[in-house]
């Protein structure tokens, strides 16, 4: 601008020399925008005139030639003319170029007259008046001409500072829109006063280094290290302050650039405040000057102060996006939680996402019922082998220590395993009851990341928290709390015949598991042994959809049978009531002669002295086998047919022959055909050793 | 959090949903209408984190949901009354 301004005086000087004129720009208002330059006499005495003063006379005579789109000559005092010539300049405003002033050839004389009779001050008019141009109506065009020609100049110049605000303009949006290193290569390409420009960025602790850099000869800063307050740049980073300092080639703070082959004579640093709190900084310079124009100061100042700006708006933005990452996750998992019934599932999704969010070396859930003094792990990832010391001290921290649903006890926690690694624990509540406990394992997080972890997991245990709970009550709830109602109800009015269904239950669930039946059909003998007081088409009422009913019903009938009719029983119903005979006499002396293998079992069970106490826990849903992923496995080694698979697949769901006939639309003499062959192939002697020897089959597989 | 966290995730929960799917890295795009380029690198870290299982030929292999360890009835219930 300042470089334009002198451009502009130049011309007008040089211009109103040569013409013998003086030259000036107004405004709209007539305020001098430009010095006045020219030594024309007439023109600076009126000019210097209280009375018929010229700038005056300009001011006024605005008023009226406003609107003029072309060069005029116009006579501000009767006979003494002007040349005004309109100018557009940036910003849409109006100017005038004002060159002057001239006398009317045939008014000479008449001026003189005027201002002899007004003007008065001792000033030799005539004299005056001799050396003014003339202005005849044979030169008017001409002189019209050449002050056009000098206002066309002016309008250049005002034009090169429009350009050089349009730059400045655009480099403000380049570095709001555009790459930090493109903009400070623009600037130092367009603004001489800087020689070389950068930026450094802190790397971690106190070590800072030189991310960005333009300017020729300079490329060898990049990357260039430098500590909290190590020379200039350094002392900015502890003070958090501006710095410029002039003349500094000998200067020993200015080391850090000669290490570089760089020797700047003036050097500004202006600080940059980062989202995290920390400080970059911008940084230039002048290799050929001791001193920097104030102006290139102040845009680098703006510079640094845009940069900040758009740093943050940047950090804001990526924050905003993974606020809207983390919900629109969130979002998911509830929607897969809410979605999955089974608390088996619901682990697996808490294990699998917490690591898929920490990707640390291990995740797991501990879970441990109130009632039960064993825990349970469902566990990804190495734990290495004290994962049961682990275990053991979530346990006790959590489960001993009456851990209440208050804010801090459910937030999670930072804490070191056994083997020294750093693990967040997250406690799963559900209305102050503790479900369990999430323990993510995390690696080398810094304490942003780990700050941002433990919030996420937080959000992740209420969620899993609340889910357990509801797939708790949907699969226990309403089956397993009837159940436990109508067991109880027995005791009200025969305390005996409650005891008999208490420790029927008890033993039929020993037995059952020494079977190796499955979770689900243990659950359901366990329940008829409760209910056996009830007939079965009571309970039908209760539980349409069970097959507890039937157990009971089917059961009590199988009492009655010569225990050679059992074999086409179903397995459920054969332990119901080979438990209740032996409870009815306490002896397995009724059992000596049975044929089918069951009994065998049932006596090697009673006389095996040690029993194990072994409860039906959420391990065993957790366990509960899929028939279809052990179909293969059976099929393979046992050489099924397709058809004979079908068949072991309804027994093992507890079918008998009668059944198996009506599901599949074929004889009851063909199922048993098909039930015989299976005994030959798995090398059983009957149902229940069938079902063992396929989940032995599976858990070997798996 | 890591900018593929929620492709990681919505990886992690297609499998979990069909936790007996085996299914090829087109196959997963597919299911989930994402590029396969950007599921390659995602799927890779999924089996390096244990939760999918890689079977199948190098050239098209096939991935499935690998459940978590359960490891069910640690009873140390006497060892903690000591304590």
């Amino acid at each position: 601008m300042r470089e334009n301004a002198e451009l502009l005086e130049e011309l007008q000087e040089t211009y109103a020399c040569h013409y013998d004129l003086t030259i000036m720009v107004t405004d709209e208002s007539g305020e001098a925008v430009t010095p006045i330059k020219g030594k024309n006499s007439l023109c600076n005495k009126l000019f210097a005139q209280k009375h018929e003063n010229l700038m005056g006379k300009i001011k006024e005579s605005l008023n009226d030639i406003r609107t003029i789109s072309s060069p005029i000559t116009h006579d501000l005092i009767p006979g003494i003319h002007m040349i005004v010539v309109p100018l557009e300049i940036p910003g849409g405003n109006k100017a005038f170029l004002w060159s002057g002033v001239f006398v009317e050839e045939n008014g000479r004389q008449f001026v003189i007259e005027k201002l002899n009779q007004h003007v008065n001050e001792g000033v030799s008019w005539e004299c005056v008046i001799d050396e003014t141009p003339v202005l005849t109506s044979g030169n008017k065009k001409e002189w019209l001409n050449l002050v056009s020609k000098l206002a066309k100049i002016i309008s250049l110049c005002f034009d090169r500072e429009k350009a050089s605000f349009d730059f400045n303009s655009f480099l403000l949006q380049q570095a709001v829109n555009n790459k930090t290193e493109g903009i400070i290569e623009k600037l130092v390409a367009h603004h001489h006063d800087h020689d070389f420009l950068g930026i450094a960025e802190k790397v971690d602790g106190e070590e800072y280094r030189v991310t960005h850099i333009a300017g020729e000869g300079a490329a060898s800063l990049r990357g260039a290290p430098f500590f909290l307050g190590e020379g200039f740049l350094g002392r900015v980073l502890i003070s958090g302050k501006a710095g410029y300092w002039e003349d500094i080639k000998r200067d020993p703070r200015s080391y850090f650039f000669h290490r570089f082959s760089l020797s700047p004579g003036a050097l500004f640093c202006y600080p940059i405040k980062r989202y995290d709190g920390s400080l970059s900084l911008l940084f230039g310079g002048s290799l050929s000057n001791g001193e920097i124009p104030k102006g290139s100061l102040d845009l680098g100042k703006a510079l640094a102060n845009v940069l900040e700006m758009k740093l943050l708006t940047e950090n804001l933005q990526k924050e905003n996006s993974e606020q809207l990452n983390r919900l629109s996750s969130l979002v998911e998992i509830c929607k897969l939680m809410a979605s999955t019934p089974e608390t088996k599932r619901i682990l697996y999704i808490l294990v699998d996402i917490s690591l898929n969010l920490v990707e640390g070396p291990f995740s797991c859930v501990v879970l441990k019922d109130k009632d039960d003094e064993k825990a349970q792990i469902v566990a990804r990832g190495d734990m290495t082998d004290q994962a049961k010391d682990y275990v053991k001290d979530v346990v006790n921290r959590y489960y001993r220590q009456s851990s209440k649903d208050t804010s801090d006890d459910s937030l999670p926690k930072e804490n070191v395993t056994p083997w020294g690694g750093t693990v967040i624990e997250c406690p799963l509540f559900n209305r102050g009851e503790l479900l369990g406990v999430l323990c993510v394992g995390v690696e080398q997080l810094s304490a942003q990341q780990l700050k941002e972890h433990i919030t996420f997991l937080h959000t992740l245990g209420i969620i899993g928290g609340i889910s357990l709970h509801l797939a708790k009550v949907e699969n226990e709830g309403t089956t397993s709390g009837q159940v436990e109602t109508l067991h109880k109800a027995i005791g009200q009015f025969d305390e005996e015949a409650y005891m008999t269904a208490r420790e029927s239950g008890k033993l039929a669930s020993e037995f059952a598991l020494k079977l190796g039946l499955p979770a689900p059909i243990i659950k359901d003998i366990i329940s008829a042994c409760q209910l056996h007081f009830y007939t079965g088409s009571f309970l039908e009422q209760f539980f349409p959809d069970s097959r507890v009913p039937w157990i009971v019903e089917e059961g009590k009938m199988l009492i009655g049978k010569p225990l050679q009719e059992w074999e086409e029983a179903n397995i459920c119903s054969q332990v119901f009531a080979i438990v209740f005979m032996y409870e009815r006499k306490r002896s397995i002396e009724l059992f000596e002669r049975g044929e089918a293998a069951i009994f065998q079992d049932f006596i090697s069970f009673i006389k095996e002295t040690h029993v194990m106490e072994q409860e039906i826990s959420l391990s065993d849903d957790l366990e509960e086998p899929e028939l279809t992923s052990f179909s293969d496995t059976i099929k393979e080694q046992a050489n099924l047919s397709p058809r004979e698979q079908e068949v072991l697949n309804l027994v093992i769901q507890g079918l008998n022959n009668r059944e198996i006939a009506e599901e599949l639309y074929i004889s009851g003499h063909t199922v048993k055909n098909h039930v015989t062959k299976i005994f030959q192939k798995l090398d059983v002697p009957d149902r229940a050793h069938a079902i063992s020897k396929v989940y032995q089959l599976k858990y070997a597989h798996s | 959090m890591k900018k593929e966290l929620s492709l990681q995730l919505e990886c992690t929960m297609l499998f979990q949903t069909n936790p007996y799917m085996s299914e090829t890295i087109t196959g997963i795009g597919t299911r989930l209408g994402r590029k396969t380029e950007d599921l390659q690198s995602i799927v890779e870290s999924l089996v390096q984190q244990g939760i999918l299982q890689k079977s199948g030929d190098e050239a098209s292999p096939l991935f499935r949901y690998k459940e978590p360890v359960v490891t069910t009835e640690l009873d140390f219930t006497k060892e903690l009354d000591r304590s």
